[in-house]
This record gives C-alpha cells, sequence and structure tokens, in this order.
C-alpha cells in the first residue's frame, strides 16, 4: 500500500465532499473525515498508478488542450445544425478506418471521445489498433484522416 | 435595476436562447437524420455544448456559490458522459450489424454500372446493399 496515494486520494475526496455539502458544521464535516477515510482507503489504487510517469505534465498539457477541444465543440454543432436544418440535408455518412499511433488506454479514450465531440464524426469501435469511425459526409472523414487530432492527443499524452 | 443586473440578465437570457437553439438543431437533425448513426451526430454533439450554454447561463445568473461549483462539475461530468454514451451506442448497434445509410449519390456509379436496365435495385434497398457493403462489418 502506498500511503503517498492514500493521502492524496483521502485529500481529494474529503475537498469533494466539503464542496457538494456546503455545510460546516460538526456533524457534516465529522461525518465527511469519517466517509472519506473509508472511500479513500478503498479506492487509493485506482486513482494513481504506480507505473504512471511525468503525471502532472501531462495533467497541464490536457488542461492546455481543452481550450482547442471546446472550440472544436462549437465548430461541431454549428455544423451538425447546418445539416440539420438546411433543406438539401448535404449529408453522405460514410464508414472510415485508420490505424493510430496510440499505445496506452487513456490515451485511445481521449482520442475516440475527441472524434465524437469534434465536427461529422463519431467513434464507432476500436479493434486492436484500428479505430472505426462515422463520418457523416467526406469532409469532416478527410478532415479526421488528415491526422491532426491524433497528433495533438500523441503530445499531450507524451506518446510523440 | 442596477446596470450590473442587467447586463447579467442580458447575458443570461443570451447564454440560455443559443443553447435552446443548440438543443432544437439537435432534435430536428434528429428527426430528420435518416439512420441510426447520423442520428448518433445530431444527439450526441448537440447536447454536449446546448447543455453546456445553459449551465454557464445558470452559473452567470447565480454568480460564484457552492452551487456553480456543482453546476461545473456537471459540465465535467457531461463533456465526459455524453461521447462515452454515444460511442457506448454506437457500438452495439455496429456490433449486431446494423448497416450504415448511403446517399443515393456516393452509390450511383455502382449501380449505372450494373447497365442491364434492372431499375428496380437502386442501392438503396436493405436487400440490394446487405451483400456489397458485409465487408466493412466485423
Amino acid at each position: 500500500m502506498n500511503i503517498k496515494h492514500l493521502i492524496a486520494t483521502y485529500i481529494i475526496v474529503l475537498a469533494f465532499w466539503l464542496m457538494l455539502s456546503a455545510h460546516f458544521d460538526t456533524f457534516h464535516v465529522g461525518a465527511g473525515i469519517v466517509c472519506s477515510g473509508v472511500v479513500a482507503y478503498a479506492t487509493h489504487d485506482l486513482l494513481f498508478k504506480d507505473t504512471e510517469k511525468h503525471r502532472l505534465t501531462k495533467t497541464l498539457r490536457f488542461i492546455a488542450y481543452l481550450p482547442w477541444l471546446i472550440y472544436q465543440i462549437v465548430l461541431a454543432n454549428i455544423d451538425v445544425a447546418k445539416r440539420a436544418l438546411s433543406p438539401g440535408m448535404p449529408i453522405d455518412p460514410q464508414v472510415v478506418t485508420f490505424k493510430t499511433i496510440l499505445k496506452s488506454d487513456v490515451a485511445r479514450t481521449a482520442l475516440a471521445n475527441s472524434i465524437t465531440l469534434t465536427p461529422g464524426t463519431v467513434t464507432i469501435d476500436i479493434v486492436d489498433d484500428v479505430f472505426y469511425v462515422h463520418a457523416i459526409a467526406k469532409e469532416p472523414a478527410d478532415d479526421l484522416l488528415e491526422g491532426a487530432m491524433e497528433r495533438r492527443i500523441a503530445h499531450v499524452f507524451m506518446e510523440d | 435595476m442596477s446596470d450590473t443586473t442587467m447586463i447579467t440578465n442580458i447575458l443570461t437570457v443570451m447564454l440560455l436562447l443559443v443553447g435552446v437553439f443548440f438543443m432544437l438543431a439537435g432534435t430536428i437533425g434528429f428527426v430528420r437524420f435518416p439512420d441510426f448513426y447520423s442520428r448518433m451526430h445530431a444527439t450526441g454533439k448537440c447536447d454536449t455544448l446546448g447543455e453546456g450554454l445553459m449551465l454557464v447561463a445558470l452559473i452567470i445568473y447565480g454568480g460564484a456559490t457552492f452551487i456553480s461549483v456543482k453546476i461545473l462539475f456537471l459540465m465535467a461530468f457531461i463533456l465526459l458522459a455524453n461521447p462515452t454514451s454515444t460511442h457506448a451506442i454506437a457500438k452495439a448497434a455496429y456490433d449486431v450489424g446494423l448497416e450504415p445509410w448511403r446517399s443515393f449519390d456516393s452509390e450511383e456509379v455502382a449501380w449505372l454500372n450494373t447497365g442491364d436496365g434492372d431499375t428496380d435495385n437502386t442501392g438503396n434497398t436493405d436487400e440490394g446493399r446487405a451483400g456489397e457493403d458485409s465487408g466493412e462489418v466485423q
């Protein structure tokens, strides 16, 4: 048992409790201290993994990645709204596949969710190294296959 | 009404309206799009931004309280859960072999190449497509 991880988990869980309860009398804080202890003891090896390296750099890079992701979400919504509301409904759905360079599960999950949130593409499945993506038209599929997003994710999780 | 309250109110109403617009566009897309997968595009994306904008409006209206921190957490969870559930549903559909809808334009060439005046086979019926696309499905 890693005592550092236990303490870190305890602090995070307790802070989350205090934020959600927003009552600072003896009963609520006391219950929080006890419950956080139990939860932290049971789950301290879930949140932090011993094997993971450069955790701080990855976290900071991920936070730096978020504004770009939010910008892409806005673009995606305008794109879908345009396609849904225009009378001709310019869609030409297709399934495309590509092989990923990402290794870790976290990086692949981040890429899959980012693909779903960005314009015109939804991740269907990942089989071994291959992503199956449903694209609503040809242009989003071409943009995806160009691979800019995968390089960003690779940079965030230090796999480039 | 003081100036600050008015600006807060105007911002809140504008954000709510934009959020409602995207939710509406997503719903219209859900009704209009031709098949399961393209409907996932409409619901999976528009809900994320529509709900996000509405929650931002609520934060601006409510001011900095514990409630607004909770709303921030809500936004983070929606941002994480929405694409994940979209992916899960799409994967389930793909696994049971639901064929993605193809527009007529994209199959026009293949259809013309059949050549012998077989006008019943427009390439958009389920029977006509089951064989030629089955290679894409695992």
